[in-house]
């Protein structure tokens, strides 16, 4: 289609201005953000095989939805802002528990809490896919934990941009001091970092640019694990070259998988379907590789 | 000689309620030059150095860096004058040995910046310096675990600090490295700056310091000149087997009872 085409047919411009260009804005945020709070997530627990949907962040989300679908009528909204909302919950409670409990390293405790918290929303998921209404309420569930941007609007991208915008420039201009707080504890502090603030800053974050995407978008799996994996691969280890090379890489693949979505069958397929495979296939290949480090 | 670093009478426990890991330790660090730490497992050495660092707070007790309470400097005036190189650097990510020398500048930039080529130009100084020259570009998670601790050591020299705390740097090496490790430590003390550093081996203290500071239940049972605290006696106490301390060509040697504690005192 040629752009003259937009300034004299109007329903090509509505198409292109009203439909096309807010999802591919929602498709570039998403995988931005979800990139760079992986790199974000990876760096602070000094563990590449984290990802944002760690510490019952994914599990709060889909739990915050669901709720709004089942019992708050499932206004679009409202849905979003119960995922958002239960997303940060979800972070706060698998904190919460982590510096309550008595058990092994910090990185181990925050795992274990997130592991817990993940399970009780998801048994909480499970239940209300159980009471939902099965012709109404559980294909809207359904639809929203594969997750996708076929219904995204204007308006829910001028909402969320502003809180991805901020969320991605504080990580963007702390990137270099990832390094830093990767390291333990004792020397991140003896490198003059005040290691629980910075790190409370940059998780916070990455939770919000997680949460705000995630609000929108439904359950995206595997982008914020991979991207950051590859973006090392390409940019080498040092996040001041790696947490910008994921973002771009972030935004790249969910635009093409988004791409994919569209246009691959008929109908649409659920994002989250087509970022799980190209996602899970790409873990695999890098599994297999030689040179994979999982300390800690 | 002046103090650099003072720890007066000095309490803290793990936990509440825990058994209390220093109880009443002072000793003090002399300026430009080596002091080495020994005590059995468990003796409070790591606790004391995060003590140093200031990581850790005395519960009760004042910790003195220049004459000044640790608490009354900023995070990043400490992390110019203290650096720490811990007993074995967990590296997750597979950075070059340059780019992870250069961590060791953090304390000279502020959160949001980033280094820049005055500070890879440090760091690649201060891989010279450990003898790493020609690895500098290396994914560093490849190295030798000797060269690993040696990156380690090279990052805290680009920190220019004036105390330098190491926590067992020998442990793990093989005698080259050991002595390689040594004579660097050997080397920025009588460049000005002070080094501190915990150790399992007696005789590596001997070999390397001018200063010991003997522990036992986060206790110091003896500190000061080498000579007058490495005995036999004040090792036998330290450890709690007989220690006979012999000199062989003019070195410091330690001969230490079997399980049957036959008796060499």
């Amino acid at each position: 289609m040629s752009p003259s085409v937009l300034a004299h047919d109007e329903m090509a411009g509505r198409l292109v201005w009203g439909l096309r260009l807010p999802r591919i804005l929602a498709a570039v945020m998403l995988g931005m953000s979800l990139s760079t709070a992986g790199m974000v997530f990876q760096m602070l627990f000094g563990n590449p095989l984290v990802e944002p949907g760690f510490l019952g962040v994914s599990q709060g989300a889909a739990f915050g939805a669901c709720l709004g679908i089942v019992f708050l009528g499932g206004q679009a909204m409202l849905v979003q802002l119960l995922a958002a909302l239960f997303a940060f919950l979800g972070m706060g409670f698998s904190y919460f528990l982590a510096k309550k409990s008595r058990f092994g390293g910090w990185v181990l405790r925050l795992v274990l809490a997130g592991i817990a918290v993940s399970a009780i929303f998801s048994a909480g998921v499970g239940a209300l896919k159980y009471v939902a209404d099965p012709l109404r309420q559980l294909p809207e569930m359904t639809f929203w934990l594969l997750g996708g941007l076929s219904s995204v609007t204007w308006t829910q991208v001028r909402i969320v941009a502003p809180v991805v915008a901020v969320a991605l420039i504080v990580m963007y201009a702390m990137r270099w001091r990832l390094n830093i707080l990767a390291l333990d504890e004792a020397t991140a502090f003896s490198l003059g970092a005040a290691p629980g603030v910075e790190r409370a800053i940059l998780l916070a974050a990455a939770v919000a640019a997680t949460a705000a995407v995630v609000s929108i978008a439904g359950i995206i799996n595997w982008v914020g694990l991979i991207v950051p994996h590859i973006a090392r691969r390409i940019f080498g280890a040092d996040s001041k070259r790696a947490l910008p090379g994921a973002a771009l890489l972030g935004g790249v693949f969910a635009l093409l998988c988004d791409d994919v979505v569209r246009t691959a069958t008929a109908g649409e397929i659920p994002l989250g379907i087509v970022t799980s495979l190209a996602g899970s296939i790409i873990f695999m290949l890098i599994l297999m590789s030689r040179n994979v480090k999982a300390e800690r | 000689m002046k103090a650099l670093l003072e720890i007066e009478d000095a309490v803290f426990g793990y936990g509440l309620g825990g058994i209390e890991a220093l109880r009443g330790l002072s000793a003090a660090v002399p300026e430009g030059e080596v002091t080495a730490v020994l005590g059995p497992n468990g003796a409070g050495k790591t606790t004391l150095l995060h003590l140093a660092i200031g990581f850790l707070a005395p519960r009760s007790g004042r910790v003195l860096f220049a004459g000044k309470e640790l608490s009354e400097y900023s995070r990043r005036e400490l992390g110019r004058a203290i650096a720490l190189v811990p007993q074995s650097e967990r590296i997750p990510f597979q950075y070059t040995v340059l780019e992870y020398a250069t961590l060791g500048r953090a304390p000279y930039l502020s959160p949001l910046e980033m280094p820049g080529p005055e500070d890879e130009a440090i760091a690649e100084e201060a891989i010279a310096q450990v003898g790493l020259a020609g690895l500098s570009k290396r994914d560093i998670t490849t190295l030798s675990g000797g060269e690993r601790q040696l990156a380690s050591i090279a990052r805290s020299i680009a920190q220019r600090p004036r105390l330098m705390i190491l926590d067992e740097p020998m442990s793990h090496l093989d005698l080259a490295n050991k002595s390689r490790v040594l004579e660097i430590l050997g080397s920025l003390a009588s460049n000005g700056t002070t080094v501190l550093f915990t150790t399992h081996e007696p005789e590596v203290a001997a070999t390397s310091a001018r200063t010991l500071i003997l522990m036992r239940e986060g206790r110091v049972l003896a500190s000061g000149p080498l000579t007058e605290t490495m005995t036999s006696e004040a090792l036998t106490a330290t450890y709690g087997i007989p220690v006979r301390v012999a000199r062989f060509e003019g070195r410091a040697i330690v001969v230490w009872a079997n399980g049957a504690k036959e008796a060499y005192v």
